[in-house]
């Protein structure tokens, strides 16, 4: 049996198109990308902005630890002058 | 590469990688696995692909290949015989269409030699981008395609007008 030409050949080969892609696959990868990132993944960060962050994290752990800081015996004072004011209610008065 | 970059990719060579990896495997389902792999890899290690050493598209053709490989040996759909020995007969082709008779035909082929042959006759690419993409040298894949078309030029041969004649007995 005499075997095919080039020409012949390439024009056999270009009758097997291949099946399109299904549109799904991109919402698959995309998609599938996303959840185990919560888990795994990670974000860059300029250096810069980096920094600024850890010292304005610093800034607010050291504000909160200075307002939070325990109560002492120094803290009560007595009271220099007493200025005591009556509440009464209208059923007093009768 | 960004996830913008990775998206633009996807939009430019998914297709391509999906074709590459469903004519090779022969399996929908296969080309699926493989073409979403090829883009989660990138996605999950974008350093992985450095322009410098090459363009995009060998470099996830070739993830594409390693994973149809991977793929045809745990289904024991690798040939052993050593592909340089490889000489196709002509094949019976029955009635059916000429598009699942080179589906065939292609796939008969051993694994080296028909993944060359896709990247060329189907995807178009240069030999050196083949070269890049099955990490082999030009002269490699020149005559793994060299044999590809060989041993097909005579498994279709049944398909050449005159041999198809006087199987079918149409001549007068």
């Amino acid at each position: 049996m005499e075997p095919l030409n080039d020409q012949e050949l390439d024009q056999i080969l270009r009758e097997w198109q291949a099946r399109d892609m299904p549109a799904a696959l991109e919402r698959k990868v995309f998609g599938a990308h996303r959840w185990p990132w919560l888990l795994r993944g990670s974000i860059r960060v300029p250096v810069p902005v980096g920094i600024l962050m850890l010292l304005l994290l610093g800034l607010a752990a050291y504000s909160s630890f200075s307002i939070q800081r325990p109560v002492t015996l120094s803290d009560f004072q007595p009271v220099k002058q007493l200025e005591p004011r009556i509440i009464r209610t209208v059923y007093e008065n009768h | 590469m960004t996830e913008r970059d990775i998206r633009a990719a996807f939009h430019e060579h998914a297709r391509t990688v999906y074709r590459f990896a469903w004519r090779v495997t022969n399996s929908s389902a296969a080309a699926d696995d493989i073409t979403q792999e090829v883009f989660l890899s990138l996605l999950r290690q974008p350093d992985r692909f450095d322009p410098s050493r090459g363009p995009l598209r060998p470099f996830l053709l070739a993830i594409a290949r390693n994973l149809a490989l991977k793929k045809l040996r745990d289904g024991n759909r690798w040939d052993v015989l050593d592909e340089d020995r490889f000489v196709a007969a002509p094949m019976d082709f029955g009635r059916a269409e000429t598009a699942q008779l080179v589906a065939a035909a292609v796939n008969a082929l051993p694994p080296l030699q028909r993944e060359v042959l896709v990247l060329a006759e189907y995807e178009a690419l240069s030999l050196d981008e083949i070269a890049r993409t099955v990490e082999s040298e030009v002269g490699t894949v020149k005559a793994r395609l060299h044999r590809a078309r060989e041993n097909l030029r005579r498994m279709l041969a049944p398909l050449k007008e005159p041999n198809r004649r006087s199987i079918h007995g149409t001549v007068k």
